[in-house]
């Protein structure tokens, strides 16, 4: 009776604190949960991010990388297993963690194949917090996001759940099988969108001596650890490309910077019927751009 | 500042403080102040905007009590008038005019050299300014008192939940609750925060989901396949219930967390089965304002059906122009206005009534039926809402109509598409269920409910919500 009297009287404290307290439970509870889809998922970055990633071969850049490299040629090609890393928007900051984190969680694998064009694009936010899912599983993009978005990385402290939010945990529950890459249509660019790009003005494409200088250093460290690295900018759309006023110098540059060549496939296809739009290839295109690059590296394998 | 900011989540219950913890005339001051505060973060300047407006439609309130008059009464009220419009148009239509006359006269050959200005559009003027009209309109019809307290009136002029975007909230309505010193009870605190959570729900998490398909859709319309289009627009149609319904959701429940009880400014407008239905649904304040102080002046539907007819075309075209200073707002207003006198045509006609309001089953379905056909007449006429100018909105039509691409691979980013459903699908049923349970009583009467409620809505914001300070649309306005 004086229990009931208790609680009625202060009925309203205890539903405050029962809200509180259901709220941080059902975050907890919830994102636990959200984390074992993560550990059990094939989605590429989450086998990386689990050590759960043991590929011979990694393809690693931005949507060019993914929609450019076919890890199914690459792996009946060059008979060593394959996986594509790509991910739409990746900035350097993030793509150097990732590998970073890789190399702690799985090791190195034997080849690694970098598309550098995600080195001319500045740090973007919303590209960063894609990452957030991984930063409870890698310290380097933990740190990066720490540096880069603290704010965000203390409300998923206090929330656990603002981790799962992305796009890139999406794509990591819904993911079927291991490659994102059966998902890309044979669609050809179409007419009007060729009549924008050649609407567009010119561009120049930038770079960052940081972090060039950061990419230096991460690929001397992976091959004194006996990886073999290629670098290599996939094909643009020759109306586009045109528009691009400083490609050659900024490849050299970019060169000069690494110390190391990078294959220049920016030119090797011109049929436009081979590219989904001005910067990434159609199914077709990428089959041809992988023969190419898988070509290569078969050369530059026997001439060494 | 934005509700969804940090600023704002610091100034809010400092504010809350002041306010219950003061009375009177000081609690009216806190709430000036605050009020001010809110509305001076975007820019300090817009202040004198307000204030200017404030002091002109009290002095001519106050005026239009003595004078007896009527002459001099339909001038004050004409002063009000030119005052309060005169300065909507200089800031918000001045350049849009120019502009359009400038092309005008271009087409047929005449140069004309008339420079524009360079201003910016305060925030939620459109709304204030309605809001001062309908006391001056009031008080002129002898409908209303004139308010002596120029503390109180500068505070319903100027009271921040309401202030930017809504809902317009006339003075017969809330000057008599500012008089009262309301005290702080759970019952308005739960209520309240109910809605304000609600609101964050609706705009942070589906809103906000929403916009980054839609922004790409329309931005890059060429390069978009039928169904992204289609799927675009569809987004956009939840995009703005979503945006505006939460803002007029925190709005109301910020009044209600201070003991002032707004009206509800959405109502399942989607739900709607015919045109005027969506009209008394959507934007409730609105569309009121405008019946009651554009179309029944014009002469409403009490002239004869020509005459209303163009009442409603123009009550429209107007509401359309107020939303912004650009003709794809007349536009969608024209399209509206097209609406509702296509429904009265068509209501005219005996056997369609007859069925329409059958109570079975031919009633019931031609209801769903037109339901239906009312929302997609909607999303067309949100087409132009959002383009950014007729070229825009033609061509989001004939990427919509190119069905040599009519696949769902043609959904460029199937994640989001697939995210946006699954929101759209959870917004339907809680706007379902509210329509069943009654979801304040619960509220409290309830710890049980009250505790589910919350936490569902808080997961949610926690797991979905975007905080990167994006502001609702109706603030443009």
């Amino acid at each position: 009776m004086i229990k009931q009297r208790f609680l009625a009287k202060h009925r309203i404290a205890f539903t405050l604190v029962a809200i509180f307290v259901c709220f941080f439970a059902g975050d907890r509870i919830i994102s636990r949960q959200f984390r074992y889809l993560i550990e059990k998922s094939n989605f590429p970055l989450a086998r990386v991010y689990t050590g759960r990633e043991d590929s011979q071969m990694l393809v690693v850049g931005n949507s060019r990388a993914l929609k450019s490299i076919s890890i199914e040629n690459m792996e009946r090609d060059l008979t060593k297993t394959c996986a594509n890393l790509g991910v739409n928007g990746l900035r350097a900051e993030m793509l150097h963690a990732m590998l970073r984190d890789h190399a702690k969680l799985n090791g190195h694998p034997e080849k690694l194949i970098l598309e550098v064009s995600y080195l001319k694009n500045q740090w973007d936010d919303a590209a960063g917090a894609e990452f957030l899912v991984w930063s409870q599983f890698g310290l380097h993009t933990q740190s990066v996001l720490r540096a880069r978005l603290p704010k965000q990385i203390i409300a998923s402290q206090i929330a656990n759940l603002r981790m799962y939010g992305s796009q890139q945990f999406f794509r990591t529950v819904s993911a079927k099988n291991a490659s994102q890459q059966n998902e890309f249509s044979n669609r050809a660019i179409d007419p009007t969108a060729l009549s924008a790009i050649s609407a567009l003005g010119d561009e120049q494409f930038s770079l960052d001596t940081k972090v060039v200088d950061d990419l230096d250093d991460l690929l001397d460290e992976w091959e004194s650890a006996g990886v073999e690295v290629t670098l290599v900018l996939a094909p643009y759309l020759d109306v586009y490309r045109n528009k691009v006023t400083n490609l050659e110098g900024w490849i050299k540059h970019l060169e000069a910077g690494l110390q190391r060549a990078v294959i220049d496939a920016s030119e090797l296809i011109n049929d436009q019927k081979l590219f989904s739009d001005h910067v990434h290839l159609n199914r077709q295109g990428r089959d041809m751009m992988t023969d190419y690059l898988v070509e290569r590296m078969k050369t530059a394998s026997s001439s060494d | 500042m934005f509700f969804n900011s940090l600023p704002f989540l610091v100034f809010l219950p400092v504010f809350l403080v002041c306010f219950f913890s003061t009375g009177g005339r000081l609690r009216l001051g806190v709430c000036l102040l605050g009020s001010y505060v809110f509305y001076g973060w975007w820019d300090v300047r817009f202040l004198s905007l307000i204030v200017v407006s404030t002091l002109i439609d009290f002095y001519i309130g106050g005026k239009l009590a003595v004078v007896e008059n009527e002459r001099l009464r339909k001038r004050l009220l004409l002063l009000s008038l030119v005052s309060n419009l005169g300065l909507l148009f200089t800031f918000k239509y001045f350049n849009f005019f120019i502009g359009s006359l400038i092309e005008a006269t271009e087409s047929v050959g005449i140069e004309l050299d008339w420079p524009t200005v360079n201003i910016i559009l305060p925030v939620g003027i459109s709304f204030f300014t309605f809001q001062t009209l309908s006391y001056t309109i009031d008080v002129y019809r002898r409908r209303l008192n004139y308010e002596a307290s120029l503390l109180k009136f500068a505070v319903f002029v100027a009271f921040f939940p309401q202030l930017v975007a809504g809902p317009i909230v006339r003075a017969c309505d809330f000057l008599p609750q500012l008089s009262r010193d309301s005290r702080f009870t759970w019952r308005n605190f739960t209520i309240g925060c109910s809605q304000i959570v609600s609101g964050f729900f609706k705009k942070c998490v589906i809103a906000d989901s929403l916009a980054p398909y839609v922004d790409v859709v329309f931005a890059s319309t060429d390069t978009q396949s039928s169904p992204t289009v289609l799927l675009g627009i569809l987004f956009y149609a939840f995009q703005i219930y979503c945006d505006f319904a939460g803002y007029s959701d925190i709005a109301i429940g910020l009044a209600r967390v201070m003991g002032f009880h707004f009206l509800e400014n959405f109502r399942r407008p989607y739900f709607a089965s015919s045109f005027s239905d969506f009209w008394q649904r959507w934007h409730i304040s609105l569309s009121s304002w405008l019946r009651d102080y554009l179309y029944i002046p014009l002469g409403g539907n009490r002239m004869g059906p020509r005459r209303t007819h163009i009442n409603l075309m123009l009550t429209m075209l107007i509401g359309g122009l107020w939303h912004g200073a650009a003709w794809t707002f007349v536009g969608w207003g024209f399209l509206h206005g097209f609406y509702l006198i296509a429904q009265r045509l068509l209501f005219k006609i005996p056997s369609l009534m007859q069925i329409a309001t059958s109570p079975h089953w031919p009633g019931r379905f031609s209801r769903f039926l037109s339901g239906v056909f009312v929302f997609l007449a909607v999303c067309v006429a949100w087409v132009f809402f959002r383009a950014t100018s007729f070229e825009n909105a033609i061509a989001i039509f004939d990427r919509l109509f190119e069905f040599d691409q009519f696949r769902l691979s043609g959904v460029q980013n199937k994640i989001i598409a697939a995210k946006g459903f699954a929101l759209i699908i959870v917004l339907v049923f809680f706007e379902v269920l509210a329509s069943q349970i009654r979801v304040k009583a619960r509220l409290v009467i309830s710890p049980t409910f009250m505790v589910v409620y919350f936490c569902t809505l808080l997961l949610g914001i926690a797991w979905l919500g975007n905080f990167d300070s994006a502001a609702f649309i109706y603030f443009q306005f």
